[in-house]
């Protein structure tokens, strides 16, 4: 049975303070936490509900079995209170948006091919601190989930090569696919938002048009530089890979003519012919270098852009407002 | 009695100047063929052998025979066949070093008792088929070989079977047989000397023509390495007869072959004489000096001459070439050599024979002292160095004494030499030889024989206490040459005088002046030299000295002004072990001195690549791969322990210096993309520190400096400094200054400024104004000393500010690029570095054709884009 992808990710706004709150905690600050998500799946609109999370607790050498367990057990209790106990995913947080890295590939596709709707949300304390809650859904794009062979048993797929890449047509961005994201609150709640609103009004004058991003920015640019800095690296490497074959492919050719040449003369001496796929032994394909680590990187760097893009346009928008403010006092 | 060493004389006879020219030449070639037949002949007396100390030949072979015997007696014991066939083998080749001994006095009894002993074992084995059947594979092959070569041996040296069934005969009779024999040879050879020689040399007249035709020539040669199977008592050998009979005259018909030997060494002395004395010395009464007569007599007294000869300058002369022309294998041979010169010239001392013969005598003295044998040893022994040195002494007085009337050169052609008891027709002695390269060599052996001691022994103290005798010897070498006002001598003996003084400091004990006389001598040498090279070495040594009493502008202005550094890869590698030395030591003082950008550059050559202990002679690299001869070649270039320059030292110099320079710089462009490197090795050093997880407290200097500069990085002078200087860093480096507290001042004053100027390159954008209270009190410095600081970094337009005198404070300016700028412009590059790689590799993967295609694309992209914004 192949469902219908998930359009769109609905957060309670529970599951939204539970995230934050794993990752506000202090001893969260610089580890990957990552916690479970539960919930349930709207066939009928293709809408992913998620209504509980479970945080993991921090792994140590003494229980290093202890989060499956605790999961378990968690997933149990939630049960028998009655809340969805469906696993839909997992969440996980980014700073600067340093998302896309190997072991969030790697982590993702584990997920997805145990549960196909699994999605990971990520979560930005950061932004989230600046006024910006962020919240993000992704999944793998299921090009890339059928490319790669996957062996459940292990959980262990090999990487895909450079050929498997280019005959699956994947690229750049064909590897994530971003879910939009929903926070639904209770009309209760919403009431209750309103009757905050109306005690404590918005005050405008208050950092309103400071264009605040600037250690951000830097940040962010500074990032951005090390990772165009490890792709020219990689395209380096890749240079240097298609110098290596060229050569290697000149190689064989001449040793493949004069293992013809031999051949023939040893038909006419009614010798045996040598074989021909000794090439391989004689002049090794050099190895190519990982495709999917600069994929990944390009994924990164997108981010990174965009990410510097979206604090450009709020800056500017921000300076146009200051500037007509200006003009007319 | 025992002991003597009985010599052939040199025979020069009349005779043998009707030889004509050509045939000199047929004789030249032989004697070089014949020079590893041995020349000595030991006639000695086993009967008073343990009164000596000193043990000859004789008795040293034969007690390792005995040696190899108790071996092969033990083997027997345990049946090791394959060991005892190695004992064997032993045994000829002691025997056949033994050769001349026992072509003279017949086998050893207890080697024959041996052989009989051994020969019963074998067939006693051999017959015994249960034990044969019992022994191992590799046993049972030994068994065979060895019975083998037994056979062999008595089918080829019948004499020596003869001796065995002689023995088996009759066992005991043999020891009284030897007392016997030893006695007649002793009795007979008192008168050999005297009487034989006449008709010996006609013997060898009549032969003369048969010999020189050449064609026993490679029968001799060969029987020299054919001593190893027959040991001399074959009879089909020529050199076998060549025995103890021949010498006492018992045998009169003599065969080619021994007098073959003998009438070359005749005709090798005239030819020495010849050289030596031209045609006034061509005509010696054989007669007079008779041949063998070189012994020294147990009672320690040295002979030469026999007794009743008139001692005059012309005998003196073709003694001393006998002696010289003696070959010493052996150490005690050697020591014998010097004895026998120091008699010769006693004799000739007291008989007035002249000073030119003299100084000859003397000169040959020292030479012999020299040699030693560079196969077995790389230096000679302290005996004989302290023999060279007290000889040369006295060779440097006794000149200075005369130096009226004597000439010693390297011109005087061998018809000038004096070797009468007159002077010359000037009324002068002359003399061949030379004063320099005799002290030369002494400085050279002198230096061998320190790099052969541990350094940190007694025994190199004890060497190198000879420093003092040496340097007076060239204090009188130096008066001598400046007598002969022979300016190329004085400049090489000023420069092996400034050899032994350039490294020492002022303060030194015993160096007091130091300074003064390499000045002198400098300018001496820099005048008058004529060679490249004694002026190189001279300005290396300058200025190594002047660094050494921190005289850095003198010694940086003459290091300028030589040009060395374009030149100094031409030159020899001394020179340029010189020249390291030497710049490592200008190096030290710029940091003395305060000059951190000279001292890095003049130690950077040396300490980058990890070399600086080959670079400066003062050890090996383990890194690379050499050959023997390499590495021997390179010991003998070592630097003697005493000179050397504490690498560690070196290394704490150049990391300190490379930190005040790099840190400052690193925080002043800390966006620029194209920031280079100062010091590779230092960042290396950074970058490892930098990468492990847990830095724990320093423990070792290299630690302490990069503490340091972490500190520095941060402008926290005070956790600098400490680092820098503490009691453990004192005792590993900085003590090792003469003037240790003023370099700590230094590097205190050169720390603060330099976290000044790292605090301002790093922080300054935090503030907008600083008051110079506050720095002067933060980084406790004295305004002025703030002022000309900040001041140079203003102008040199390191930092973007200006002083505010009246509100005494420093106003900073902002300036673009802001951080974010500097951060957007270095992306930018680092964009179009992937552009380019990215353009690199679609031309590899489409050929020149598409980047043309593919640029103008993107130019068309561009424009539209363009377009479309505006």
């Amino acid at each position: 049975m192949v469902a219908s992808p998930i359009e769109q990710v609905q957060i309670d706004p529970v599951v939204a303070l539970q995230i934050a709150k794993c990752f506000n905690d202090e001893r969260a600050q610089d580890e990957d936490r990552i916690g479970q998500l539960t919930g349930y799946i709207d066939r009928s609109s293709n809408v992913l509900e998620v209504t509980h999370s479970i945080p993991s607790p921090v792994e140590t050498e003494d229980n290093f079995d202890e989060p499956e367990r605790y999961a378990l057990d968690y997933l149990k209790y939630i049960r028998e209170k009655g809340c969805d106990h469906l696993q839909v995913g997992w969440y996980t947080s980014s700073l600067n948006s340093e998302i896309f890295t190997r072991s969030f590939l790697n982590n993702l596709v584990s997920f997805q091919m145990n549960l196909t709707e699994s999605t990971v949300i990520v979560y930005d304390p950061l932004k989230t601190a600046q006024g910006h809650c962020s919240f993000r859904a992704f999944r793998i794009s299921q090009d890339y989930i059928d490319m790669i062979k996957y062996d459940a048993e292990n959980d262990y797929w090999p990487e895909p090569t450079l050929k498997e890449l280019r005959d699956g047509k994947i690229s750049t961005k064909d590897i994530f696919e971003e879910i939009p994201v929903a926070l639904k609150t209770s009309f209760l709640a919403n009431m209750l938002i309103y009757e905050l609103e109306d005690r404590d009004s918005f005050n405008p004058r208050k950092s309103f048009l400071e264009p605040a991003t600037s250690a951000s920015l830097e940040k962010h640019l500074k990032l951005l530089d090390k990772v165009v800095d490890e792709v020219v690296n990689d395209s380096n490497r890749f240079n240097q890979f298609q110098k290596v074959t060229g050569k290697n492919q000149q190689q064989r050719q001449t040793w493949m003519a004069k293992r013809r040449q031999e051949n023939e003369q040893r038909r006419a001496n009614g010798q045996d012919e040598l074989p021909l796929d000794e090439v391989n032994s004689v002049h090794k394909l050099p190895e190519a270098p990982s495709r999917i680590e600069p994929m990944l990187r390009s994924v990164q760097m997108k981010e990174y852009t965009d990410a510097v893009a979206d604090f450009a346009t709020k800056s500017l928008g921000k300076l146009f407002i200051t500037d007509a403010f200006q003009k007319s006092s | 009695m025992a002991g003597r060493a009985k010599y052939w004389a040199s025979e020069s006879s009349s005779s043998s100047g009707s030889e004509t020219e050509s045939e000199e030449i047929v004789v030249k070639k032989t004697i070089q063929k014949k020079k590893k037949v041995v020349q000595a002949i030991y006639t000695d007396d086993e009967s008073e052998d343990e009164g000596r100390v000193v043990r000859n030949l004789k008795d040293r072979r034969f007690d390792e025979l005995s040696e190899h015997i108790k071996k092969a007696r033990n083997m027997r014991k345990i049946n090791d066949f394959s060991a005892l066939l190695n004992t064997f083998k032993d045994y000829h080749t002691t025997l056949s070093k033994t050769a001349k001994v026992i072509e003279k006095e017949g086998l050893p009894r207890f080697y024959i008792k041996e052989l009989v002993e051994l020969d019963d074992y074998i067939n006693a084995k051999w017959d015994d088929k249960d034990f044969k059947k019992k022994l191992s594979k590799q046993g049972s092959k030994g068994l065979t070989t060895l019975r083998q070569r037994l056979r062999k041996y008595f089918a080829e040296e019948p004499k020596t079977a003869e001796e065995l069934t002689k023995y088996r005969e009759n066992p005991d009779a043999s020891e009284e047989e030897e007392e016997v024999d030893a006695a007649s040879s002793a009795s007979d050879e008192s008168d050999d000397s005297m009487s034989g020689t006449s008709d010996e040399s006609d013997d060898d007249l009549s032969d003369s023509g048969s010999e020189l035709s050449g064609s026993s020539d490679e029968s001799e040669s060969d029987s020299d390495s054919d001593f190893d199977s027959d040991i001399g008592d074959d009879p089909d050998n020529e050199f076998a007869r060549y025995t103890i009979e021949y010498f006492l005259k018992k045998d009169k018909t003599s065969s080619k072959a021994d007098k073959k030997v003998r009438k070359e060494k005749k005709k090798r002395e005239q030819k020495e004489h010849k050289e030596e004395e031209d045609d006034d010395w061509t005509a010696v009464d054989p007669g007079t000096v008779g041949k063998g007569d070189l012994k020294i007599l147990l009672t320690g007294e040295v002979q030469i001459f026999p007794k009743d000869v008139e001692i005059n300058a012309k005998n003196v002369v073709q003694k001393l070439a006998e002696i010289t022309a003696m070959r010493t294998p052996k150490e005690a041979d050697r020591q014998n050599k010097i004895l026998f010169y120091k008699k010769l010239r006693e004799m000739a001392i007291e008989a007035k024979t002249g000073l030119g013969l003299e100084i000859k005598i003397r000169l040959s003295t020292i030479s012999a002292c020299y040699d030693y044998n560079p196969k077995h040893k790389d230096y000679m022994s302290d005996e004989s160095f302290a023999n060279a040195l007290s000889e040369t002494l006295e060779l440097v007085q006794i000149l200075n004494k005369n130096h009226e009337t004597l000439i010693l050169s390297d011109n005087v052609q061998d018809d000038e030499e004096s070797l009468t008891d007159q002077p010359n027709e000037d009324g002068k002695w002359h003399c061949r030889g030379s004063l320099v390269h005799t002290c030369t060599k002494l400085d050279t052996e002198y230096s061998k024989l320190l790099q052969n001691s541990d350094q940190h022994s007694e025994e190199y103290r004890m060497r190198l206490s000879n420093n003092c005798k040496i340097m007076q010897i060239f204090n009188e070498g130096t008066d001598w040459a400046l007598l002969q006002a022979d300016k190329q001598q004085i400049c090489q003996m000023y420069l092996l005088k400034i050899k032994y003084i350039y490294y020492r400091h002022d303060s030194q004990k015993g160096a007091e002046g130091s300074q003064e006389l390499i000045e002198k001598f400098c300018k001496y040498i820099y005048t008058n030299d004529e060679t490249q090279r004694i002026r190189t070495q001279a300005i290396l040594y300058n200025i190594y000295n002047l660094a050494l009493h921190d005289k850095w502008f003198q010694a940086r202005d003459l290091m300028l002004m030589s040009h060395l550094q374009e030149s100094i890869h031409n030159a020899d590698i001394g020179t340029q072990i010189i020249y390291n030395r030497t710049m490592v030591q200008l190096g030290l003082c710029a940091f003395r001195m305060g000059q951190m950008e000279d001292a890095h550059q003049a130690l950077t050559d040396i300490q980058s690549g990890n070399r600086s202990r080959e670079l400066l002679a003062q050890g090996f690299s383990m890194a690379r791969e050499r050959t023997q001869e390499q590495e021997k070649t390179e010991r003998r270039r070592m630097q003697p322990y005493h000179t050397h320059i504490n690498t560690e030292l070196l290394e704490c110099v150049y990391l300190v210096s490379a930190m005040f320079l790099e840190i400052p710089y690193m925080a002043e462009k800390e966006f620029d993309s194209r920031r280079r490197m100062i010091s590779k090795q230092f960042h290396y050093q950074l970058r490892n520190s930098e990468k492990q997880a847990f830095v724990g407290p320093p423990d070792n200097m290299r630690e302490h400096v990069l503490a340091a500069a972490k500190a520095l990085k941060v402008g926290d002078w005070k956790k600098c400094i400490k680092y820098l200087i503490n009691p453990k860093m004192n005792q590993k480096v900085w003590n090792l200054f003469a003037e240790t507290d003023k370099v700590k001042d230094m590097l205190q004053k050169y720390a603060k400024t330099q976290s000044l100027r790292v605090y301002l390159f790093s922080y300054s954008q935090f503030y907008d104004n600083i008051s110079i209270d506050w720095i002067t009190e933060n980084f406790d410095m004295s305004s002025s000393e703030v002022q000309s600081a900040v001041s140079k970094m203003m102008i040199n337009e390191e930092l973007k500010a200006s002083w505010d005198e009246p509100s005494r404070s420093l106003v900073l300016h902002k300036t673009e690029p802001t951080r974010l700028q500097n951060l957007a412009l270095q992306l930018a590059s680092r964009l179009n570095q992937l552009t380019e790689s990215n353009e690199r590799l679609c031309e590899s993967k489409q050929g020149s054709n598409f980047t043309a295609f593919y640029q103008s694309n993107r130019m068309r992209d561009w424009s539209r884009n363009n377009n479309r914004r505006f």
